[in-house]
């Protein structure tokens, strides 16, 4: 699954890096022309709430290295573009690559980005982040073509590259953490929308979500009783109606698997939870008709929650049943998308050279 | 992941992420290309002359003249005389023949079939309706009079059958379209699984598309209507029943099993669950369609006798928008679950516009009630509209469907050297 066919070297020698060289292909047949990549490398860019990663990768997507840092202290746009810069360094020196390998670079962030004009419009997981130029700075930091898009498309990309949706041009990953986005495919193309928010279910009604508005900046209804501090707030209301010593802090995650041990409390906020994830999942595949669903994020990829959504979708008896798979990626699917997304970079740039 | 990448020499590059597919620009597919490009030219700016065209596509004036001797081989353009000189010889005028063919778009409803036919420009020139008795509406018979109407309308307007360039039929079912199958057809009997596009191709020359109803009305909302110029935008149709057709980059958007947009099952809070079987409207669709809404009229009148009588759902929402208590209460029920519906889709797809349509849907007062509780949404407002087309936008989607394949077959590097 590559834009362009690449060759290797036919000779030993490495020639310049990213200059575009066009290779006969004595397997190909007399005269067939090859764009040939050439020995470039990309970075991909996950920007966290919590954490900023950087991985370096050559133009078949074999990764060389990774690099991490906290964004808790230092999240500013210009702070976490210095970081970026440190950790794009860090990793061309580690793997020994010259700098003027580097052809593109691709970011993620958590908010409505722009992917057109470059722009991260807001976020609420960043401190500061309001229409910030992410790619014209990440361009002027590192001079290489930079691409930006929303961090839960570019798990999508992820996914479909090298994960659990690999090859499959309509599916939708889902990724349920403290918040719950979508990240959509439709005809092998990302939907994102007139204002780059298509996928933004956090804010949808199924039966169970609450029904008055909430308020501005405030979770969505969908997000509030299934996100990661939704089930939490489930749990807890459950442990205050007992008064029963439990353990009170517990992830959603912890939770869900305690449900599958045979602990009552926590097998009704699981049955809770899988509900309205069914009903979400039932909704979305009506509007979409799409037959896959890949889940992640921190609460998304629990397996009881995974079993517990499959029983009830077999109970809807709907007409069309998607399928649900757990990321097979996990953390790495935004990062994975974004060296993805980098090399598709890189090789419509040496497209254009060709062409022009 | 496909990208096409046309430069001035006309040579188009077709990638895609899984195989390698590169279509040069030999002659004459760079003739079907440029002809394409100066018909589009002589349709959009009416009759003008060569040099016109030449200014107009950038093409060079032997190219134009080229071209236009194969356009006019294949009957597509004819010279109506000379027009003004500006100093030499005065320039041929040329004008596109769009009465060169036809196309017909038919629409089977619950209880009519519509057909309309129009020229090559897209304009009307024949429509009828005629009514389907249920008795009489099993697939093959409604084919015989499918055939037989659409005979009579060219016979009508003197086009022998042969001009007869495509022909594009909606129904109100699930639609394999490569296919031509219609899946289920819930409104007629005896219509699951019927191969519709292959007992039609039967009866005409003409290559024959089946669709979906609702995803033609949202072509013609593109093509002629609300939606022009809109690449991403849903059109909900409420009538008998409820479905939506989804544009995603300027085509219709049909799902995994051709099922995309049916949103007359999804489940929303306002509605209690109940298990919908494919051939039965599901609950929303029970609620919001015209039907549910007589009957909610029709039972609430049964215990007030103060109710006004009413012959269909629009009067309901005629009355609320007068003022009467009972139809208000009524109308901001059924528009708490549009805006349900609306938001849903608004959330999943972020469309530039959603459009309402259907016997139902196209109510100015539901729109406004609509626009009212999404203003208290918590979720940045959608913008919503309605359809322009009424209750023709099935047709002219149907017309405009069938017009651009037409013109190509006829553009086709074979008809061009003939």
């Amino acid at each position: 699954m590559v834009g362009i066919p690449k060759s290797r070297p036919t000779t030993s020698s490495p020639g310049r890096a990213g200059r575009k060289r066009v290779t006969t292909q004595p397997e190909a047949g007399k005269g067939t022309l090859r764009v040939h990549a050439g020995d470039g490398h990309v970075v991909g860019v996950d920007i966290g709430a919590s954490n900023l990663r950087v991985a370096l990768a050559d133009m078949d997507g074999k990764v060389l290295g990774k690099w991490s840092a906290s964004t808790k202290a230092t999240s500013s746009p210009a702070m976490v573009i210095e970081q970026i810069r440190t950790g794009v360094k860090y990793l061309l020196e580690q793997a020994s690559v010259p700098r003027r390998s580097l052809l593109a670079v691709a970011a993620g962030a958590p908010g409505i980005t722009d992917s057109d004009a470059g722009i991260v419009v807001a976020t609420s997981y960043l401190r500061g982040w309001k229409d910030v130029p992410l790619r014209r700075l990440l361009g002027a930091a590192l001079r290489v073509p930079v691409a930006v898009e929303n961090d839960v498309r570019m798990a999508a990309i992820g996914e479909n590259w090298r994960g659990a949706a690999r090859g499959v041009g309509d599916f939708v990953f889902l990724a349920i953490g403290t918040g719950i986005a979508a990240g959509v495919f439709a005809n092998g193309r990302l939907i994102r929308g007139e204002d780059f928010t298509a996928g933004e279910i956090g804010y949808m009604h199924v039966p169970g979500t609450p029904e008055e508005a909430a308020k501005h900046g405030a979770p969505g209804s969908l997000e509030s009783v299934i996100g990661g501090e939704g089930v939490r707030q489930q749990w807890l209301r459950c442990c205050n109606g007992t008064g029963v010593g439990v353990s009170r802090d517990l992830s959603a995650t912890e939770i869900f698997e305690r449900a599958t041990s045979g602990d009552e409390l926590a097998e009704g906020v699981l049955n809770r939870s899988a509900k309205i994830l069914a009903y979400t999942l039932y909704n979305v595949s009506l509007v979409l008709n799409c037959k896959l669903f890949v889940l992640g994020g921190g609460v998304g990829m629990s397996e009881p929650l995974r079993d517990s959504t499959c029983q009830f979708l077999q109970q809807f008896n709907e007409p069309v049943r998607p399928k649900l798979t757990i990321s097979s990626l996990g953390e790495d699917a935004q990062l994975i998308g974004a060296i993805r997304l980098a090399m598709n970079t890189a090789e419509s740039r040496i497209g254009l050279t060709v062409s022009g | 992941m496909a990208s096409r990448i046309e430069t001035e020499e006309g040579v188009v590059v077709d990638r895609t992420m899984t195989k390698e597919r590169v279509l040069v620009g030999r002659p004459p597919l760079l003739r079907q290309t440029n002809a394409h490009i100066l018909l589009r030219l002589l349709r959009e700016s009416g009759p003008c002359s060569k040099a016109d065209l030449v200014r107009a596509s950038g093409l060079s004036a032997p190219s134009v003249t080229n071209v236009v001797a194969h356009l006019a081989l294949a009957g597509l353009v004819e010279p109506i005389g000379e027009g003004d000189s500006t100093g030499g010889r005065p320039p041929d005028i040329l004008r596109f023949r769009a009465e060169r063919g036809c196309v017909a778009a038919v629409e089977i409803g619950p209880d009519f079939l519509g057909l309309l036919l129009a020229d090559l420009d897209g304009r009307e020139i024949g429509e009828t309706r005629i009514s389907l008795e249920r008795s009489s509406s099993s697939p093959p018979e409604v084919c015989d009079q499918i055939s037989e109407t659409v005979r009579d309308l060219l016979r009508q307007q003197h086009y022998p059958d042969e001009q007869l360039l495509g022909l594009v039929v909606g129904v109100p079912a699930i639609v394999n379209v490569q296919e031509g199958i219609v899946r289920a057809l819930s409104a007629l009997k005896g219509w699951n699984n019927v191969p519709l596009g292959e007992m039609l191709a039967k009866g005409f020359k003409c290559p024959v598309t089946v669709e979906n109803d609702t995803n033609l009305a949202a072509q013609g909302e593109y093509y002629r209507g609300a939606a022009k110029g809109e690449k991403d935008f849903v059109f909900i149709t409420i009538g008998e029943g409820v479905g939506a057709g989804i544009f995603v980059n300027g085509s219709i958007y049909r799902g995994s099993q051709w099922t995309a947009g049916e949103i007359g099952y999804l489940r929303v809070p306002s509605v209690s669950r109940e298990h919908p079987a494919i051939h039965k409207y599901g609950k929303i669709e029970k609620l919001l369609g015209a039907p549910g809404i007589l009957k909610s009229w029709q039972s609430d009148r049964q215990r007030s006798r103060m109710h006004p009588k009413v012959k269909c759902a629009a009067d309901v929402f005629d009355l609320a928008a007068a003022g009467n208590a009972e139809a208000k209460r009524l109308l901001r029920q059924r528009a708490n679950l549009l805006a349900d519906i609306v938001l849903d889709l608004a959330l999943v797809l972020n469309p530039s516009v959603i459009l309402l349509g259907g016997e139902v849907g196209n109510h100015p007062r539901l729109l406004q009630e609509v626009e009212e509780l999404l203003k208290g949404s918590e979720y940045p407002i959608v913008r919503v509209g309605l359809s322009a087309l009424g209750s023709s936008a099935v047709l002219w989607g149907a017309i405009h469907t069938a017009l651009d394949p037409a013109l190509l077959r006829l553009l086709q590097p074979s008809n061009l050297l003939a």
